[in-house]
């Protein structure tokens, strides 16, 4: 048996495995999101546990540089204490900072490396400095460089001032994960903005105090920017801070950094901001160590603010990380089952449909095409699949039965014709003996009677012939011995066979003309149909066309007559055996012609059919595969 | 608010002048001082609010009014007069420690019964061993400008030494009222100890 192109198999199949596809491509996308943000989140935490290594640093940063400036113009017993301070802060810049580099080396791609440059050689540079000032401190106050001092100052802000540059552009790749973090950011980026410009506004002071000095002309312009500068700023802030994801956690730490600011600097302003002689000695009421703990207090103040923030950052990156983590498991949960589903669907399909139906239509393919009966195995009988077993065995059980019925039937019947004929005949000579014999004292009507007789043996012997006939109809032909022939050819041999009348025509159609055929039994068919056409014709001129149409598997062949038609109430009975519409003994034939021709069609795997009214002529249409 | 101060402190520079003869450019230093350095006492004041711990419970008392961010209350009593000329008053209604700053005069030992901050005027200063005794073992802060105040049992002075304001802080007064100041804040201030017989 063959097997179309694409059997229910492989298109369940194919089904199948488009829809594990499917799944496979709507899952697998899923987790790779999933890993996606899971890649990111690591990222991000390993951005801000950078970010605020550089905060660390320019905080300490901040510090060291109002102290320095301060203890650069007080006594060395002044300065001891603020010095020690000096200390632990540059230890913890150097920490924070080298902390920094080492996770920015990590990173394999890194898109500041110019900025990294820039900050490292400003790092550097401080570094020198720092020396400098070391160097400045051990001799007497009146002796220490100023410039080194100013430059001092100048440097760290500007290595302040870089770092703050570099987290701004480092920390934009971070700000696409998440809108809240990258918001916490910005705000982060202000906090720090005024903690520097109040960094440097306590350490000019701190030095003024230091100095017992007023305001130089260039601290008097720098005081004046950084104010501009910080009022800014703590506008900016609190706008930040009236923002609805922040104000309830935020804007108390800003009101309290806002006032302890206010009261540190704002309160005091017009001691150092006033009119007062530019450069001249002042005394002020409170030393530089106090006002350099206050201040740096208050800008403590800003930094818890900060931290908040960073802290708030870290969590909000560490629940991206777990949402992540969990997404991906689930993910990959649904993934596996889905795969574990659909293979199973697919086992299903595949031996436990697909395997047993198509073991079923060939044991059917079989049976009704070779006749051999197979019960194909199936596992799980007790399903579907195996109640429709138990069908087609029936079925094959009774097609088997109906078989056997058949060619029995057609042994008896060929027996039984073949038996009978020899007594038949037996008869036959016993009445041709018995009027011999009694010739002479034989009376008229017994002549008769036994010329009625023979006349019925006869009849009775071409019956059992007919009989014998229609019994065989089943017995193959030889292949060989089987031409192939022309329509045309086909006609023109069976015109020969028919006795036709003068005024009968047979027309050939030409669609049939160029057919090429198997010659047997269509010959028979075509004959039995003209014939039975011509033999029945009511007219002394009839016409006879046959035709046929090509499709792609089979033939459609028409006959078609001008006789008397066949009344719609006998288009069943015409088929039967031994039927004739008028009595037998005024019927010029027997009644077997159109039996046999259903025989023979249906024998082949064709069917026929007829169109006819009563005096109408008849169309029998029947159809012949290829 | 700040005309009505230059104008009391003004007045009190003439009175001075009258009283003690300064001299004109000692007229000119003493108004500028004191004006600056009630400013930074005030200052300070907060950022000792700000740094000093109290017991939780109470700052955290269940029938205290909370403001919209759930905060608590904390009272500042000025104790006799306003020892800062009114620059403590910005502190009304802000917060430390989360909790909102109110500020109120009281005249008498039993009115302090609330207050969680004590700021004491000079010319209480009688009143001192009556005072801590009825504060002792309270939670409540106790500042003041008086000579000697941290020396005699009180918690926080802003004492002046050599015309700079400077901090000068009893631990064991702090202690014993149960309250932590940060250590940032007694880095800035010189430790003392109590006179003996003082609190």
């Amino acid at each position: 048996m063959k097997n179309s192109p694409l059997s229910i198999r492989m298109t369940l199949l194919i089904m199948v495995g488009m829809l594990n596809l499917l799944i496979a491509v709507l899952i697998g996308y899923r987790v790779y999101k999933s890993w996606d943000n899971y890649q990111q989140a690591e990222h991000l935490k390993q951005g801000i546990s950078i970010i605020n290594a550089l905060y660390t640093a320019n905080k300490n940063l901040s510090q060291a540089r109002a102290s320095t400036l301060s203890i650069m113009y007080s006594t060395a017993e002044v300065a001891e204490p603020v010095y020690q301070d000096v200390l632990k802060n540059r230890k913890a810049v150097d920490a924070a900072l080298n902390m920094a580099f080492e996770g920015l080396a990590k990173e394999e791609i890194h898109r500041n490396s110019g900025s990294l440059d820039q900050l490292k050689h400003k790092y550097d540079i401080l570094l020198q400095r720092r020396a400098q000032i070391d160097v400045g401190l051990n001799l007497p106050v009146s002796q220490r460089s100023r410039s080194i001092t100013n430059l001092f100052f100048e440097e760290n802000t500007a290595l302040i001032t870089e770092i703050q540059d570099f987290i701004l552009i480092y920390s934009r790749s971070f700000q696409g994960i998440d809108s809240i973090i990258s918001q916490h950011m910005v705000f982060e980026y202000f906090v720090w903005d005024l903690a520097e410009y109040s960094g440097e506004e306590y350490a000019i002071i701190g030095q003024m105090l230091a100095e017992n000095k007023y305001p130089t002309q260039l601290q008097r312009e720098q005081l004046s920017f950084l104010r501009t500068r910080i009022e800014y700023g703590w506008a900016i802030l609190r706008k930040f801070a009236l923002n609805e994801e922040l104000a309830e956690q935020l804007f108390p730490l800003m009101e309290e950094a806002s006032t302890q600011y206010f009261f540190t600097f704002d309160q005091v302003s017009e001691l150092f901001h006033g009119n007062n002689p530019v450069g001249a000695d002042a005394s002020y009421p409170i030393s530089s160590t106090l006002w350099l703990g206050m201040s740096a207090q208050a800008v403590d103040s800003l930094l818890v603010l900060q931290n908040e923030i960073l802290t708030e950052i870290q969590q909000r990156a560490n629940k991206i990380e777990l949402d992540a983590k969990s997404e991906i498991s689930v993910s990959s949960v649904i993934f596996l089952c889905a795969f574990a589903i659909s293979w199973y669907c697919w086992f299903i399909i595949a031996y436990r449909v697909a395997r047993p139906v198509n073991a079923m239509v060939n044991a059917l393919y079989k049976a009704t095409h070779e006749n051999i009966f197979e019960i194909p195995k199936i596992r799980y009988q007790h399903e579907e699949i195996g109640k429709l077993l138990h069908v087609l065995q029936v079925f094959q059980h009774n097609a088997q039965k109906m078989k056997q019925s058949n060619e029995e039937l057609e042994r008896f019947a060929f027996i039984a014709a073949h038996d009978l004929k020899s007594p038949l005949r037996a008869v036959d000579n016993i009445s041709e003996w018995l009027e011999e014999d009694l010739e002479e004292i034989l009376p008229a009507g017994s002549k008769i009677h036994l010329e009625e007789m023979r006349k019925r043996i006869r009849l009775m012997d071409k019956m059992l012939d007919d009989t014998l006939e229609y019994a065989r109809v089943d017995a193959k032909i030889d292949s060989h011995a089987n031409d192939i022939v022309s329509g045309s050819m086909l006609i023109t041999e069976i015109i020969g066979l028919i006795d036709l009348p003068p005024g009968f025509t047979i027309i050939t159609g030409d669609n049939l003309a160029k057919l090429k055929v198997k010659k047997l039994p269509l010959q028979q068919v075509l004959f039995n149909l003209i014939n039975n056409a011509v033999k029945h014709h009511d007219k002394i001129q009839g016409t006879v066309v046959v035709d046929a149409v090509e499709n792609t598997t089979e033939f459609v062949f028409s006959v078609k007559d001008d006789g008397p038609g066949i009344d719609p109430q006998f288009h069943q009975k015409i088929f039967e055996m031994f039927q004739t519409l008028q009595p037998r003994e005024k019927s010029k034939g027997r009644g077997m012609g159109l039996a046999m021709v259903r025989k023979i069609i249906i024998a082949n795997g064709g069917s026929i059919s007829l169109e006819s009214a009563d005096k109408e002529g008849a169309l029998f249409r029947f159809t012949w595969p290829k | 608010m700040l005309c009505k101060h230059s104008l009391t402190k003004s007045l009190i520079g003439i009175f001075y002048i009258i009283m003690c003869g300064f001299s004109a450019q000692g007229f000119a230093e003493e108004i500028a001082s004191p004006l600056y350095e009630q400013k930074i006492k005030a200052g300070l004041v907060y950022n000792l609010i700000k740094y000093t711990e109290w017991p939780k419970a109470v700052l955290t008392t269940p029938n205290q009014v909370k403001n919209n961010y759930n905060q608590a209350s904390l009272t500042i009593c000025l104790f006799g007069d306003d020892p800062f000329d009114g620059y403590l008053s910005p502190l009304e209604g802000r917060t430390a420690q989360q909790a909102v700053i109110s500020i109120i005069h009281v005249n008498s030992i039993p009115e302090t019964q609330n207050c969680r901050v004590i700021i004491i005027h000079r010319n209480q200063r009688k009143q001192l061993p009556d005072l801590f005794a009825v504060l002792q073992h309270k939670n409540i802060l106790t500042i003041s400008d008086i000579e000697n105040f941290a020396e005699l049992g009180g918690m926080v002075e802003l004492a002046r030494q050599e015309e700079k304001v400077v901090l000068q802080i009893n631990k064991n007064s702090v202690d014993s009222a149960k309250l932590i100041i940060d250590a940032s804040m007694l880095k800035l201030a010189k430790i003392v100890p109590p006179k003996s017989g003082a609190q």
